[in-house]
Parts: C-alpha cells; structure tokens; sequence
C-alpha cells in the first residue's frame, strides 16, 4: 500500500510544477525516498527529507518571477474593483452633503476625483451601505458600457492579431481604460458645470474602469502565462 | 542570430559535468546524488530540473524517457545526454577558465 505521506507530496507536486516534468519529478522523489528508507534512516527523518524537498521543489517554481508578477496584477486588478465599486455605492447613494467641507466639494466638483478616497466618511457610508443591498441599476451606465465593449474588442482583436509584447498591451490598455477618466476631469475642470450634473460623467469616469480592469488583467496573465510556455 | 554564443552559468556548467560523469545513467535522482557526493551540493529536484529543462532549451542536452520501476511508483525516468553542441560548449568553458587561470599562482600551495 502507498505511504499517504508520499501521495500527499506527489499530488502537491503534479499540482504546482509543469506538466512536462511533474511526472518525471514524481517518479524522482519517490525513488529517492525508497532509497533513503532502505538504507535504514529514521521514518521521521525520511519523511521530513520528503516534506523539505516537495515544498522547496514546489515554491521553486511557484515563486518565478512571471507567477509573482500575475499574483500582483490580480491582487492590483481586484483592488481597483473593490475601490471602483464602493465609488459607484458612494456616488449613487449618498446625500449628507454636509459631512464633507465645502473646499472638498468644490475640488471634487472640479475634476480632483481621488481626494474622496481620503475621506473617513466616504469609507464608512460605502462600507454600511454594502450590507444594505444594493440595487442593479447603480451599475450600469451605457456610455461606459459602449466604450468599454469597444475597448476590450480593440485589445483583443490587436492582441489575437499582432500579439503585441506586453509591454504594449500592457500601455494600451492603461491609455484605454484612463482615458474617459482623463477626459472627465478635463471637462469637471474646464467647463462650469452644476454640482448636480456631474454625477453621470463621474460615473461614466469610474464605470469604465470598473467595467474593464477584470477583463484586462485576465488578458495580461493570459500573455504572461502564454510567453511563459513559448519561452 | 544563429550563431550567438550562449554562455554556460556556473550550476549549468556543474550539471553538463555530472551528466557527462554519469553517461547513460544520467538522470534527476543520479545527478542529485552527483552532486551532492562529488562537490558536496545539496540541490532540490526543482532547481536541477529547471536547469536541466534550460540546458535542453539551448539544446547542449537530449532527454527521453527511460524505464519505469515500481520503486519510482510507476513513473519512467526521465534520462538526459550531453549533446555535441554541449560537449564543446564544455570545452570552450574550460578553456575560458584555464586561460584565466593562468599564471595565477596565488592560491598554490
């Protein structure tokens, strides 16, 4: 009968490792570890040579430098949804203008955006405002639904296409997803627009982002992953 | 760039030794004992079998599978050759380091 030890060290190892040398290395730690118990050294020695070597085999390549990179886009992507998404809660709900100064409310009305990330109050209404329940309409918004269905079929036409170096999807796809953000805080900037008109463009500023960042960051750790196996 | 000069790393250098000690034995579990016997060098099995997947990437070793035993659970051995590209990239390294070495009598006793 297999020793569970073993099993457990070899299923961890099919796991982590290519598939192109799991089995090789499988068959590799399992000899040795025949080996070692033959030549009549402790079990418990024996079983933490395996445990020591599974695990260093395992975080060798796990911890590459392409693995960590899509461990942090992830991380990244999925922060700038959160963030995005109590945005949206924040801006469709709230109405206790005056928890926030005046000063605030005129920069933010003026294209500065982000100072409400700052905000204490901004965290605590969107985070209560989470176990509320939320309605479906708030996250919706058809501009930014057409521009963001318009980006992601340009960025993946061009990559299925040219197969730009990532790098230059990875630009692209920055300038793509900014550039409502950017053009928004132009006009908030530059033109007088009343306090209560601008709830749509901010909107349509943060949907787009909201709506592509997932998507986007997929399609990076599909073409890191995808150089990693043509390397 | 069909001639570019690819330079042998330090622990590539040790494995294409082993394996070239080792000749039709050479394979994850003999290089490892190798090493470790002959330099006193404790590899995991993941840092020789990402060497030994970029040796063969730069073409200076073959690899196919070999037997299967049932002490090995069944798997077959994955066995690995120098190639001829891989022997003079051996040589060159040689002569590279004899060269530096010579007439360095600093450290003979």
């Amino acid at each position: 009968m297999k020793h569970p030890l073993i099993a457990m060290c070899k299923s961890l190892i099919i796991q982590c490792l290519p598939k192109n040398i799991n089995e090789d290395v499988c068959g590799d730690i399992e000899e040795e570890y025949n080996q070692l118990t033959a030549e009549n050294n402790s079990k418990l020695q024996t079983n933490l040579w395996l445990i020591k070597h599974t695990f260093i085999t395992c975080g060798y390549f796990m911890m590459t430098t392409n693995k960590l990179w899509a461990l942090f886009i992830s991380a990244f992507s999925m922060s700038l949804f959160i963030l995005m998404a109590l945005a949206i809660i924040w801006l469709s709900n709230y109405s206790d203008i005056s928890a926030f100064s005046e000063q605030f409310w005129q920069q933010f009305s003026s294209g500065s955006l982000h100072l409400v990330f700052f905000e204490a109050n901004f965290w605590q209404y969107s985070l209560q405002s989470l176990s509320k329940g939320l309605e479906l309409h708030l996250w919706f918004d058809s501009t930014a639904f057409i521009y963001s269905s318009i980006a992601l079929f340009i960025l993946v036409k061009l990559h299925h296409k040219y197969n730009q170096s990532i790098k230059l999807f990875l630009s692209m796809s920055i300038a793509l997803m900014l550039l409502p953000y950017l053009v928004g805080s132009i006009v908030l900037a530059t033109k007088d627009i009343p306090m209560v008109e601008t709830g749509p463009i901010i909107a349509t500023m943060w949907l787009t982002i909201f709506y592509l960042i997932i998507p986007v960051s997929f399609q990076l750790i599909q073409k890191i992953n995808h150089r990693n196996k043509t390397k | 760039m069909a001639n570019k000069q690819t330079y042998l790393g330090e622990f590539e250098h040790c494995v294409l030794l082993s394996i070239i000690q080792l000749s039709e034995n050479a394979y994850g579990v003999t290089i490892r004992q190798y090493l470790k016997k002959s330099i006193e060098r404790d590899v995991t099995l993941g840092a020789l079998y990402s060497t030994i997947e970029r040796l063969e990437n730069k073409g200076l070793i073959t690899s196919w599978k070999g037997e299967s035993k049932p002490e090995r659970g069944g798997k077959a051995k994955r066995m690995v050759k120098v190639t001829a590209q891989g022997l003079q990239s051996v040589k060159e390294a040689k002569q590279q380091f004899e060269l530096m070495w010579n007439n360095i009598q600093l450290l003979e006793t």
